[in-house]
């Protein structure tokens, strides 16, 4: 962990601490709480997490509210993921529905976008779209793709970040 | 710090695939690089439509082969079930009276029994 020398002085610390147990946590407290079918203590651990993880960046983060809100949420849902994965591995858990890091798109022009993607996904090679089918779709890491894709993980990666670009692109193209 | 391949993981990352270590470090990465946050919200923008049923057939179009032949074999087992148990309701329908008679509840409940030796039968075959 990036142990780095602190830049910012104990006032600023002391401001980021405000901002994130003043302005925050109750921000992401109830954000949380959607996406873990309202238990209660999870979404005070993955709130608390988040706070954390937010504090051991400090030396990186932007100040900037906009920016910090949109970093915390961004994490607590990767958080929430996390959990929700090792969950499902624990078989007499009560099932869930997978939270996105994304948000839900708007529903009205959802069907024609839907039309547009699967159009765009038929297009893209095999290569980037098992990439895609192994990892999303089944639920899978992407190391665990990898082993069974056998290739690096690297290249997993890189596969799933062409395929999201040939996705947008596509998708600006026609609108 | 590599920064030139911790911006490939946005993609991985919206997708919620990397592993929680990946993850970690890259959430650090984000913290400063304004590119990966441009793209992290165009890429969000449409992750969830590939959740969509057309969406996911579409994906699976590349998809292995072997999980499909588990799948037509299990077809074709269950295939020799229903053929037997209808074979058998027959016989039962007929024994138990006219075409118009309701079949008693006991007599379904055999049927069943006896659909099942028919159908273990059935694979040895
Ligand atoms: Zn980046």
């Amino acid at each position: 962990m990036g142990n780095m020398a602190r830049a910012t002085g104990a006032h600023e610390d002391e401001e980021l601490l405000t901002l994130l147990y003043g302005q925050f946590q109750r921000m992401l407290f109830s954000q949380v709480l959607c996406l873990t079918n309202y238990d209660r203590q999870w979404t005070e651990d993955v709130v608390q997490e988040t706070l954390i993880r937010a504090w051991q960046n400090s030396d990186n983060l932007v100040r900037e509210p906009g920016m910090l809100r949109g970093w915390l949420s961004t994490v607590a849902k990767r958080i929430v993921i996390d959990g929700w994965r090792s969950k499902q591995a624990r078989p007499q858990e009560v099932e869930l529905t997978r939270p996105d890091i994304a948000e839900s798109p708007d529903e009205t022009d959802q069907t024609l976008s839907v039309m547009v993607i699967t159009d765009v996904i038929r297009q893209l090679s095999d290569d980037h779209r098992s990439a895609i089918y192994e990892t999303y779709v089944l639920g899978r890491t992407v190391k665990e793709a990898a082993v069974v894709l056998g290739v690096p993980e690297g290249t997993v990666k890189s596969r799933l970040y062409k395929a999201m670009h040939t996705i947008r692109r596509a998708l600006q193209d026609r609108s | 710090m590599e920064i030139g391949t911790r911006h490939d993981d946005v993609a991985a990352y919206v997708l919620g695939v990397l592993g929680r270590e990946d993850a970690e470090g890259f959430e650090q990465h984000l913290a400063r690089c304004g590119q990966c946050q441009l793209e992290l919200d165009e890429f969000r923008s449409f992750t969830p439509l590939l959740r969509d049923p057309s969406a996911r057939a579409a994906l699976s179009m590349s998809a292995r082969q072997p999980v499909c032949k588990v799948t037509r074999s299990i077809l074709y087992v269950a295939a020799g079930f229903v053929v037997a148990i209808a074979a058998v309701l027959s016989v039962v329908q007929s024994l138990a009276g006219g075409p118009g008679e309701p079949v008693e509840v006991s007599s379904v409940d055999q049927a069943g029994g006896i659909g099942y030796q028919q159908a273990s039968l059935f694979e040895h075959v």
